[in-house]
């Protein structure tokens, strides 16, 4: 005989079974896989070819070079985790889910929390791929300790950073794109708004002349400001400290969040 | 000349209208790299003998003015001599410098790294020896002198610019280059841009087009009235190409104004407060504007189609990104070498940007001609970027095709 639960207890057991109902339907959505293959994939191609590419001139940052994949790759993080909200919508299922789970904000919780853990293990995984390649094909570019160039190691503090820090802004960064996703419903103008977000901010500073404005641009841009965590020469030059810029791009996903929280708690779905 | 020099360090004749910068002139000289050459006019190049030049191996050159025809000889032996070519100088007055020169662009070091691109520039310098210096024709009964055209060259050490005479041998040493100055922060021109460089906001309106042709075709899928559609038509091709030519179109028209647009607004902006645009010929204006419509509606064409092959709009719209603004992004940021932004800007669909290339790249002219650093060039020319991006899209067209043809709706 079960007997009806009631709201304290319903309150608490509604994370993990929310949580389960989350990482049923990511995991069996097709995509899921192939993107984060192909996030992985992507990312160390690019970071190979990068590397691949360097020649010796003064003030390369070899971690930062190492890691440049993370800005091709995170355009596919950008879609797995507009994926996990928008596809709710174009099928219909988010009026089942939010039946099903009145608590609306714990299911975006739930779905961030599942997002951001699923692309932390992948970038995991493509940044200690990309910092192996790198640490393997610059002492052939001429990036020798002879030279004057540290080899590339986890062991090393600022290594370690841009490394862990990448990781970190991969996570972000989807997290930042659910939010999006989860104010604008539609997977197509999310993807398009949250990559626009990401790419036109480094081309509006790369273009704008005047170098007050450029700084300031990217000092609030989610991407420059966030990617200076892979620095590790000329850091005192930087307009924020790596993880003051980190903490912009968590401004920006956070602001996103909480966005997307209350349109999905006061509009109809 | 000695080895080690620039391959466009240069050396030889020259008549010239006066000495001030930018009048005209017709040069025949050796060149370090590139053989025997016949300049005129700054972008004028053609090649005369070919073949390394030394001491052992000495060139002949002449120049001789009929009115205001230039033309160029070279010659191995001083006896027999091939023509290299005739420039007609409009305007030139009767009265013209002639002399002998010798100079060296400067050499460009490029190293890039994220969100920046670095450009060192260092001054070369040419000496050039010449001997059996002859004149003919109507010309005052002056000695040849020597002395410094152009701007003063700075950050060379221990070197100063020279003319040395004896024995009817002339030492002449030089810096510099006879060349159009290039634009771009790369090469000493930073705040001075042509009109294509504010075009760059060209690519944040691409992916709101990327966003609506996707729709157009995924929003049949989704709904289902893609059954509809082919129950009303039912000769799949021909939705296809209908689709095709109304989003080419209404992609082509707003890029159009966008574009025509962003020319008047930055146009009389810099008027306005002043800024000097760097000059760009009508002709390489409206092609700017045309091209950057036409790049807009055929990247649209290529959205519909890739949105027809995979259905599905966060897939259409992730491929189409992939491949137009990410590598874009990537060259223009200078987030990876060079090198790979080259070939990105060469095979990839981002090629079309090429048609927002607002000033010439002149083989003959030593310059850093980089995409990244907003000097806006490209590796293909104009047409040649634009007609990549238009082979994918036919590619594509035909993979969706095919596929609509033969996948059940």
């Amino acid at each position: 005989m079960s007997l009806p639960l009631s709201a304290g207890q319903r309150s608490h057991r509604a994370w993990p079974e929310t949580l389960h109902a989350e990482w049923t339907k990511l995991r069996t959505l097709a995509s899921t896989g192939w993107l984060l293959a192909g996030a992985v994939a992507l990312t160390v191609a690019v970071s190979t070819a990068a590397v691949a590419a360097a020649a010796v001139a003064p003030g390369v940052d070899l971690a930062k070079l190492s890691l440049t994949g993370i800005q091709a790759g995170q355009a596919v993080a950008v879609i797995l985790a507009v994926l996990a909200i928008s596809n709710e919508y174009s099928t219909g299922m988010i009026r089942v889910t939010l039946t099903a789970m009145p608590r609306r904000h714990t299911v975006l919780a739930a779905k961030a929390a599942l997002v951001g853990g699923l692309v932390l293990a992948a970038g995991a995984v493509t940044v200690l791929a990309s910092v192996l390649a790198g640490r393997l094909i610059l002492p052939e570019r001429g990036f020798t300790p002879a030279n004057g160039y540290q080899l590339l190691s986890l062991g090393n503090g600022p290594d370690l950073r841009a490394a862990c820090g990448s990781v970190l802004y991969l996570a972000l960064v989807a997290l930042l794109a659910l939010g999006i996703a989860a104010v604008v419903r539609d997977s197509a103008v999310a993807i398009g708004t949250v990559l626009a977000l990401l790419y036109l901010f480094p081309i509006a500073a790369a273009v704008v002349s005047n170098h007050h404005w450029q700084r300031h641009l990217e000092q609030i841009g989610p991407t420059t400001a966030g990617l200076y965590i892979q620095a590790t020469a000329g850091v005192h030059a930087l307009p924020l400290t790596p993880w003051q810029g980190l903490g912009v791009l968590a401004l920006w996903a956070m602001g996103a969040l909480i966005l997307g929280g209350l349109v999905l708690r006061f509009r109809d779905a | 000349m000695q080895p080690g020099l620039m391959p466009w360090s240069k050396a030889g004749i020259l008549i010239k209208q006066d000495l001030s910068q930018g009048s005209a002139y017709a040069a025949m000289m050796v060149t370090s790299g590139n053989g025997v050459r016949m300049q005129w006019n700054y972008t004028g190049d053609t090649p005369g003998l070919s073949g390394a030049v030394s001491a052992a191996s000495p060139r002949w050159l002449r120049l001789t003015r009929d009115s205001d025809t230039i033309t160029g000889y070279d010659s191995t032996d001083g006896a027999h001599w091939t023509q290299v070519g005739a420039v007609h100088l409009a305007g030139l007055p009767s009265a013209v410098q002639a002399g002998l020169f010798a100079t060296s662009p400067q050499y460009i070091a490029i190293s890039t790294s994220f969100g920046s691109g670095n450009v060192n520039n260092n001054q070369t310098v040419a000496t050039a020896v010449f001997d059996h210096v002859r004149r003919s024709g109507a010309w005052p009964a002056i000695t040849w002198t020597g002395g410094d055209i152009g701007p003063a060259t700075e950050g060379i050490q221990g070197f100063s610019q020279g003319y040395h005479q004896a024995a009817g041998r002339f030492t002449v040493t030089g810096s510099g280059d006879i060349a159009p100055a290039i634009p771009g922060p790369g090469n000493g021109n930073e705040g001075h841009e042509p009109i294509g460089f504010f075009l760059a906001g060209t690519v944040a309106g691409l992916i709101a087009v990327i966003v609506v042709a996707t729709m157009f075709m995924t929003a049949e899928y989704r709904r289902g009235l893609i059954r509809t559609t082919l129950a009303v038509s039912p000769v799949r091709g021909r939705v296809l190409a209908a689709k095709a030519i109304v989003i080419g179109s209404a992609a082509f028209v707003t890029g159009l104004a966008a574009a025509v647009g962003t020319v008047i607004v930055a146009t009389g902006e810099a008027h306005a407060s002043g800024y000097s645009l760097w000059p760009v010929p009508w002709p390489a204006e409206l092609r700017l504007i045309a091209g950057t419509a036409a790049l807009v509606a055929v990247a649209a064409v290529l959205t519909l189609a890739v949105a027809t092959m995979v259905r599905r709009s966060a897939a259409a719209v992730m491929l189409v990104i992939v491949a137009i603004v990410v590598p874009y992004f990537l060259t223009f940021t200078a987030a990876v070498p060079a090198v790979i932004g080259e070939w990105l800007l060469r095979i990839t669909p981002a090629a079309a940007f090429a048609v927002q290339q607002s000033t010439p790249r002149y083989h003959q002219v030593q310059a850093a001609y980089l995409p990244g650093l907003g000097d806006g060039f490209f590796p293909l020319a104009p047409w040649a970027g634009l007609a990549v991006l238009c082979g994918w899209a036919a590619l594509a067209l035909a993979g969706a095709a095919y596929l609509l043809r033969r996948r059940d709706a």
